[in-house]
């Protein structure tokens, strides 16, 4: 590992990390709640790459390990908010329609 | 020996700069689309490029040993995952987006029971 | 009895008992429909807030939002200045590497415990008394989500045809293809994770964690049915207790033999190998399964009511 490398990866990794804050005000700015969850997905596709080339940089194996722990969790954050979100709107939808059936039943 | 090293960590660097502009790509993309499942194309598709330019070039700047056994399982777990996120993502946006037909040709009548699972079940 | 009528308005005292009737509900025609109150609702509002016009409310919406701003940014930088006075990785002169304790720990820990990984190590053996504690946390947490959250099976069966997870997508084949082939590979790398803690970073937690989080995604793929065939209530409760029950006792043995100079019978074993580290191995185990159950629990009780 030349100190030309070890250089060359310290700036990729500002880089990234500028791209992770200008996702982090996308996701906040984000009118619907998918833009957040595409926003969220892509910040932890971006540090679980910060995670590898630090391994790299600092020569410590192990810190792969927790990027395989970081890239579970975040897959796993993403197929929970999903399923839950999917479930209650279509609860509020069966709702709403049987409201109306209701509604239009006494009419 | 000394001449393939350099090679190998030049073309790290190289593949490590192409990842970090299709890194650049995906942001750019994700502040200029209007509609989100085109914002959702391009960090779904950048993310599994990225990922491969930026395991390429992480295994050959580390070398043949351990860890870069775990960086390519690292990069092949999330080859499964983004790609079934994304897939969840894209569901999710068709079934609670009401203005969706007025983007893209939804080509299923009933996306309640398309999402589900219901259609490919029978 | 009149007394009561009268109240009721069905009959009029003064106007020498004259009967009268209520008017029927249906024939009452409401003065604004729901369309003309919300109307006039938000006519009231724009009145009192005249969002418009109101000088005021927009000079304290642009300065919120600037102030907010402004807060973040300094607090970044008040973390990134004191990250600056963090000390190097590996130096010599910080408290912990230098203080009499952690000398003790770092010169005859490997010697003591046979575990080359000296964090566990030390909470595991110097401190497993501390550990254990931990451990029952974990438990009376999990005691504490169940008496609060756990519902009765007959209650159960009813809610289950009335949430929201009825309605959510029960059969994804993406998903469910996804988990069938990532579920096994994330419940051998918490298995390893939880063996291997003696020798590499991670240990009982963390591993228990991965755990967990792999059967938080069998969950979601598959339901709560297919789930319950191989983790339900009984099995949970056996494991938990198991698990707790076996940690304290190994603890004991080991404080009983180690404070009193009694010989261990326990092999601390060759450095290294994966049955090393005396009883640090069972300790992870117990501890593995312990937060791995709580993980689980947590998702299942908030999520259903049940496990």
């Amino acid at each position: 590992m030349t100190p030309v490398i070890d250089s060359i990866l310290t700036v990729m990794l500002i880089i990234l990390a500028l791209m992770v804050l200008l996702c982090l005000i996308k996701a906040i700015i984000g009118p619907r709640v998918g833009d957040r969850l595409v926003c969220v997905n892509m910040m932890g596709t971006l540090v679980i790459v910060i995670i590898c080339i630090l391994a790299i940089k600092m020569k410590e194996g192990y810190l792969v390990d927790i990027s395989i722990i970081y890239a579970m969790i975040s897959f796993l954050a993403v197929v929970i908010f999903c399923k839950v979100y999917m479930g209650a709107f279509l609860q509020k939808k069966a709702e709403s329609e049987k409201k109306e059936d209701e509604a239009n039943g006494n009419d | 020996m000394e001449t393939i090293n350099m090679i190998c960590q030049i073309a790290g660097i190289v593949f490590l700069f192409l990842a970090m502009l299709v890194f650049v790509f995906q942001i750019v993309g994700i502040f200029r689309y209007k509609f989100l499942l085109n914002k959702m194309h391009v960090a779904g598709m950048g993310d599994t490029l990225a990922l491969f330019l930026a395991a390429i070039g992480l295994i050959l700047l580390s070398g043949f040993n351990m860890t870069s056994v775990k960086l390519a399982l690292v990069f092949v777990f999330m080859w499964f995952t983004s790609p079934t996120s994304s897939h969840l993502i894209a569901g999710m946006e068709v079934l609670t987006d009401k203005t969706v037909k007025n983007h893209v040709d939804v080509q299923v009548d009933n996306v309640e029971a398309f999402v589900d699972g219901r259609e490919g079940r029978k | 009895m009149s007394f009561k009528s009268w109240i009721n308005g069905e009959e009029d005292l003064l106007l020498n008992n004259l009967k009268t009737t209520r008017r029927e509900d249906d024939h009452v025609k409401p003065l604004l429909t729901d369309e003309e109150k919300k109307s006039e609702n938000s006519k009231v509002l724009n009145k009192i807030y005249n969002v418009e016009d109101n000088r005021r409310l927009k000079r304290f919406d642009k300065t919120y939002r600037v102030v907010a701003i402004v807060f973040c940014v300094l607090l970044a930088a008040a973390m990134l200045f004191t990250i600056s006075y963090l000390p190097k990785v590996g130096d010599p002169d910080t408290p912990a590497n230098s203080s009499v304790v952690s000398e003790r720990y770092i010169e005859s820990g490997l010697q003591e415990t046979g575990a080359t990984n000296i964090v566990t190590g030390m909470i595991l053996t110097y401190r497993a008394f501390d550990t254990f504690g931990e451990t029952n946390v974990l438990f009376i947490a999990t005691v504490c989500v169940m008496v609060l959250l756990m519902l009765d099976e007959k209650i159960l069966e009813k809610l289950d045809k009335t949430s929201d997870r009825i309605y959510e997508p029960d059969y994804d084949p993406i998903l469910t293809l996804a988990a069938k082939v990532l579920c096994p590979i994330i419940l051998l790398f918490g298995i390893y994770i939880v063996l291997n803690g003696q020798l590499s970073p991670g240990g009982g937690f963390s591993g228990g964690a991965i755990l967990g989080a792999a059967m938080i995604l069998y969950n979601a793929a598959m339901g709560f049915g297919k789930t319950q065939r191989f983790f339900n209530e009984n099995i949970y409760k056996v494991a938990k207790i198991t698990a707790l029950c076996m940690y304290g006792l190994i603890g004991t043995y080991f404080y009983i033999t180690g404070a009193n100079g009694i010989d261990n019978m326990i092999p601390l074993g060759t450095v290294g190998a994966i049955l090393s580290g005396g009883i640090i191995l069972p300790i992870d185990i117990a501890v593995g399964i312990e937060v791995a159950c709580t993980m689980y629990a947590f998702y299942a009780l908030f999520r259903r009511g049940g496990l």
